[in-house]
Order: C-alpha cells, then sequence, then structure tokens
C-alpha cells in the first residue's frame, strides 16, 4: 500500500475515533472517500480498524460478483433494524441523499436535463468542468445515453461498497443480495410492507410479483446476457424491474413504520429517502447481481475501473458519480 | 412533532397544492399517451407493446380509452377502441398520510427537536383510470413519483378474472394532459 493511503487511512481513524456509533463501536461514518480507493486500500482500512480494537475477525466476500472486497464478517440474509440504526447516520445525512438524488435527476430521470440546469450543475461541481452539455447527455442521459446504464451499476455498487465499509467498520455482517425476488408477497422474511385487505388484492399482487420474477428470467437469460452490452442490460433493468421492486416494496403509508417511530421516512420510491429503506439495498444487491451474469456470459472474471490489460477484466466505462458526499 | 410545526405543514399542503379540479379543468380536451416498451428476448432489442390513449373530455374527465397491444408470444393481440369508464375521474390524489409532513414545496426544513431534515414524501402524484369493455377490463396507473413523464407507470390488463398483463413486462410512460403538482408548465 502506498504512503500517501496509509497516512489517508490513519487520518480517517483519527476521525473514527472521535465518533462512537449507537453500538458502542467506532465506525467510519462515510469518512472514507470510497470512490477514490482501491478495493486492498479498503480491506487494510478494515484490517487496521480490527487491529485497533484488538478484534480477530474473519473477513470475506459479500456479493459484488467481478471484484474482490473481503470486508464482511459474514453475509447476512438479514437487514436487521440495528445495522440500519448504524447506517443511517451516513445514508441519511443530507450530502448523502443529496448525492443519490442529484446523480439520479442529472441523467434526466424526472424530466430531461437543459442547458441552464447542466450550467447550475457544473458550478456546483456535480461534473467536470470540461464537459459539455451535449457530451454529458450523450454519455449519462437515462434514455439512451452510452454510459447511462452501465453508470447505473456502477453508482449503486459503489453505495453498496460504501455501505459495506460502514457495517463492517462497526463489526457488523453485510447485507447479502437477493438472489432473485422473494416466493411470495407474505414471504416470512421479506413480506410485501402492506396490508392486503381482500383475496384479490393479494392474488393481484402475487400476479405482479410473478411478473417480476418472470421479467428477472428473461433478464438473465445467458442468450440476451450474451447479446447485449453492459450499457443495454442497465438500461433494459433500471426502468423495468429496479422501478417495479421500488414501487412495489413501497411502505403502506409511505414511510415504514420503524422510520415513522423515530421521526424520520424510509420512502423506498423518491430518490431523495429511498436509501434510508432497508429494502433499496436487497434491490440494488439483486441488481448488482445481473453485472456478474453480464461478466460470465461475456467470459469476464473481473470489473475494474483500471483493468491494466488483463484479459479476463472489463473495464468499467461509466464512471460519473457527480460529487462524492463530504 | 409540536402543534405549531404539524399546522404549518397541514397549511403547505393546502396553500402549495392546487386543488384537483382546477389542475383538471386544464386538462380538459387533451389525450393521455401511454406506452409500454418490451424488449427482444434475445436481442434486447426494444419492441413496441401496449399503446393506450385516454382521452379527456370538460373538466378533464377521461371519455374514451383506445388500447392497441400487438400479439406476442404469449398474448393473443388486443384491441378495443372504445372502453366504458368504470371511473372517469382525473385529478390529484394528494396524501397526507400523517403529521411528520413538513414541506411539500420541496424545501428542507429541519425538525427542531431532532435537528433531522424532513423530507417531501407525501405527494401521491398518481392518476388510476379504470376501463372496460366486456370482460377485457384496462387499469392504467400514471406514477409521477420517480420518472415524470417517463417509465415508471403500470398497464394491467384483465379478460375476466384472469390478468393478461400485470404491472407489463415492459417498460410504461406516459406523457400528455396530466400536470402535476411542481410543474411548470401545462
Amino acid at each position: 500500500m502506498k504512503a500517501s493511503a496509509i497516512l489517508s487511512i490513519a487520518a480517517t481513524l483519527c476521525l473514527s475515533w472521535a465518533s462512537t456509533s449507537a453500538a458502542g463501536l467506532p465506525g467510519f461514518c462515510g469518512t472514507l472517500d470510497v470512490s477514490r480507493m482501491t478495493n486492498a486500500d479498503l480491506e487494510n482500512v478494515v484490517f487496521i480498524n480490527d487491529l485497533t480494537k484488538n478484534q480477530r475477525v474473519s473477513r470475506g466476500q459479500c456479493g459484488l460478483p467481478g471484484e474482490r472486497l473481503n470486508v464482511c464478517s459474514s453475509c447476512s440474509e438479514t437487514t436487521s433494524e440495528a445495522a440500519m440504526r448504524i447506517l443511517r447516520p451516513m445514508v441519511g445525512d443530507p450530502s448523502h441523499l443529496a448525492w443519490h438524488a442529484n446523480w439520479h435527476e442529472l441523467r434526466g430521470t424526472a424530466t430531461p436535463l437543459d442547458a441552464s440546469s447542466f450550467a447550475k450543475a457544473k458550478e456546483a461541481k456535480l461534473v467536470p468542468s470540461t464537459w459539455s452539455f451535449q457530451d454529458f447527455n450523450s454519455r449519462y442521459a437515462v434514455e439512451g445515453g452510452s454510459f447511462s446504464g452501465e453508470n447505473f451499476f456502477f453508482m449503486h455498487r459503489l453505495m453498496i461498497k460504501m455501505v459495506q465499509l460502514e457495517l463492517a467498520g462497526n463489526g457488523l455482517p453485510c447485507f447479502a443480495p437477493w438472489n432473485d425476488v422473494p416466493a411470495s408477497v407474505v414471504d416470512t422474511k421479506w413480506p410485501v410492507p402492506r396490508k392486503f385487505q381482500t383475496p384479490a388484492a393479494l392474488q393481484s399482487a402475487e400476479a405482479q410479483l410473478e411478473g417480476m420474477r418472470e421479467l428477472l428470467g428473461k433478464l438473465r437469460a445467458p442468450k440476451l446476457l450474451a447479446n447485449v452490452t453492459l450499457n443495454r442490460l442497465g438500461q433494459l433493468i433500471e426502468p423495468r424491474l429496479h422501478l417495479q421492486l421500488h414501487g412495489f416494496y413501497r411502505s403502506t403509508p409511505p414511510c415504514s413504520a420503524e422510520a415513522r417511530a423515530q421521526g424520520f421516512c424510509d420512502d423506498l420510491v423518491p430518490v431523495q429517502t429511498s436509501p434510508l429503506n432497508k429494502h433499496f439495498w436487497k434491490i440494488h444487491g439483486l441488481v448488482d447481481q445481473l453485472v456478474g451474469d453480464w461478466l460470465k456470459a461475456h467470459g469476464y472474471s473481473e470489473i475494474a475501473v483500471k483493468c491494466d490489460g488483463r484479459k479476463a477484466c472489463y473495464q468499467w466505462q461509466g464512471t460519473w458519480i457527480g460529487s462524492y458526499p463530504r | 412533532m409540536k402543534t405549531a410545526l404539524f399546522l404549518s405543514a397541514l397549511a403547505a399542503v393546502f396553500f402549495s397544492a392546487p386543488p384537483a379540479a382546477a389542475q383538471s379543468a386544464k386538462n380538459a380536451g387533451k389525450t393521455i399517451v401511454c406506452q409500454e416498451l418490451g424488449f427482444h428476448d434475445e436481442t434486447g432489442e426494444d419492441v413496441p407493446l401496449a399503446n393506450i390513449q385516454i382521452h379527456l373530455g370538460a373538466q378533464g374527465k377521461a371519455e374514451r380509452v383506445v388500447v392497441k397491444r400487438p400479439k406476442t408470444d404469449e398474448l393473443a393481440a388486443i384491441r378495443a377502441t372504445t372502453l366504458t369508464l368504470a371511473n372517469a375521474k382525473i385529478s390529484h390524489s394528494i396524501d397526507k398520510n400523517d403529521s411528520e409532513i413538513d414541506d411539500v414545496s420541496g424545501k428542507q426544513i429541519l425538525d427542531p427537536e431532532t435537528g433531522r431534515p424532513q423530507y417531501k414524501w407525501n405527494i401521491e402524484d398518481v392518476e388510476t383510470i379504470n376501463a372496460k369493455a366486456g370482460d377485457l377490463s384496462v387499469t392504467v396507473l400514471i406514477n409521477d413519483h420517480l420518472y415524470a413523464g417517463r417509465p415508471g407507470s403500470v398497464i394491467a390488463i384483465s379478460k375476466g378474472d384472469k390478468f393478461v398483463i400485470s404491472s407489463g413486462q415492459g417498460m410504461v410512460g406516459c406523457t400528455g394532459a396530466v400536470m402535476f403538482p411542481g410543474d411548470k408548465g401545462e
């Protein structure tokens, strides 16, 4: 590891020692710039964190196919409320929520981006100063951008890494991704968080869920995966399965009971609040699994920002993330 | 939440959201067009699927629904040009779900007790159109939450009591007449 990286880690730990999480353990509290650190550096941060606490933890991988990031003490099927309470100060920080929301909105998810909004975004340093409006749109506009689908995977994978680091730093297991949509609307582990008043309403919801399962099957079909770029796969998933899952696992009322009891809202639909919802991490875990399916279909075993000529490595092409929260 | 804050939140709901009737009138004579875009199973290329037009009459009420969907591997073609409307009302439903609502204008304010920001989450910008023709029924849920006028809506088509499309295998985007709170133009 480079000396500068060690210094940065030391600085980070100093910051983390200054704060204490709800579990009584020091956490990173979003002080790590995951976007600028290599996975090896991130593993080292967790290793040093373990050392400082004099704890010996065997750490391994949880999700993130195509990358090595052994920071998880285990890969838990559940997302406990204790873990969510640890995460919320970070993912619920206004700068984090704005980061995610701005990223979505600049891509034109709500309304297509116009030149004046782009200029404002540039002023706010959400996009590099050298980019033109046309360049940005042709690359990152949600409809048809040459990197927009791939970038959708990239951005949310980065968020998953941030969460894994935070959980690891607090001695908690990582969240395992869903490998499929839950078996039923009344699944024992992942029930849909709303009540169905009539048998017909329940039947209708089950049919909707079955539709999503079929759609996932279509998206995972080896023939389709072999024929599409990673960008196209992202473009197929984002407005369909991803969006449907966000709507389907939304609570009624839209803020979950746990959130309301604590005085905030974790509505799974608006981009301003969705990362606060536990389902967000399961849905994006599932979406992220499809990156692995695509890599396999194309003979890759690795995905990285820089492949440096490694043959079985796919190099990310859409890496714009807006302004990383500080 | 303190009573004063709750009252101010309630006032914000009433003053910032145009009355449903006023919004509906602006939609008079317009057409909402919803399109379902599927994809080819093997190539991933776009495949146009359902096209649904909802024609609005006076006061922005839906008067006619036209549904066209080509034959697919799974489903026979659907063509229904005038459907009886089970509900003809086009209006915005704005849910005031609980007392935690602080601001509907998008302006972030802090909860004085917790210091935490409160977020806009209470507006249900959803229009539901239910239409029937014989044993064919169509429900269009036009959703503006995440992708206004963009994919994010839902079309459900049932024949008798059996779903033929539920939520859709494709993405559904609706554009046209409906104006949502926060929109600048008509």
